[in-house]
């Protein structure tokens, strides 16, 4: 049998929106994390082939997950759900760093994004740790080059501010990565 | 401190960041993923469920 085509980056935006929206019904606020939203704030140049979302708050009871999931058509599951050939990783409460999240209304509804900041320090975290990564250090160039042209909303203040925390603490990788993104911006505009 | 977006808005700066990214990718500048089976950070459980779903690659 064929593979089917794994589903682009707007349907998972679409999906994602759906899914929010139908807990936002029931009173609780999902928002997107993870390698999903720099597939977001990238465009689809980092792929991911998941959604990851989690709960700003408390997550509800696993009997309220599954029943906001079945009402989507989705089967019975605890965490991974497959939503018009998505998949869509429902997790726990999303522990963020940072407040500065971008909201977006989409006409499946709105859309909440991890701080593009959080997405880049921990881009910035992981091309480094445990080992070197260049994926992970080419998604964050992609980020920063996206921001540096102000396409991409980002407050250097905070990813600064982030990367100086206990557990990242590599401010130095962020300035030796934002002089490389600066040099490539300068090649192309 | 969020930072609110209309699609129309939001759609509008996706378009320059493709344009943006299609002079980076002219440049050499592309990400190529591993696939799914080496994108370690993901569980077993999903990564096996992307390859069953999408093949090896995890890619269209």
């Amino acid at each position: 049998m064929d593979q089917p085509a794994n589903p682009d980056f707007k349907q998972r935006e679409r999906i994602a929106a759906r899914v929010s929206a139908a807990f936002k019904a029931r009173g609780y606020q999902l928002v997107q994390y993870g390698g999903a939203t720099v597939e977001q704030f990238s465009r689809g140049r980092y792929t991911t082939s998941d959604v990851d979302l989690g709960f700003i708050d408390a997550a509800p009871p696993l009997e309220v997950r599954a029943e906001v999931m079945a009402s989507l058509g989705c089967e019975r599951g605890t965490r991974l759900y497959l939503l018009e050939g998505v998949v869509v990783d429902l997790g726990g409460h999303a522990e963020l760093l940072s407040s500065r999240l971008v909201e977006i209304s989409t006409p499946d509804g709105t859309l909440l994004l991890e701080a593009p900041e959080e997405s880049l320090v921990q881009r910035v975290l992981m091309s480094v740790y445990p080992q070197e990564d260049d994926d992970q250090k080419k998604a964050a160039l992609i980020l920063m080059t996206q921001a540096l042209a102000g396409h991409l909303p980002l407050d250097w203040n905070e990813v600064e501010r982030l990367a100086a925390l206990p557990g990242f603490k590599i401010q130095s990788v962020v300035s030796a990565y934002k002089k490389e993104a600066e040099e490539l911006i300068s090649k192309v505009t | 401190m969020r930072r609110v977006f209309s699609m129309e808005e939001w759609d509008e700066r996706g378009r320059r960041m493709e344009e943006l990214s299609v002079r980076l990718a002219q440049q050499g500048f592309i990400i190529k993923r591993p696939p799914i089976e080496q994108q370690t950070r993901k569980s077993p459980q999903k990564r096996a469920l992307l390859k069953k779903l999408y093949g090896p690659t995890g890619q269209s």
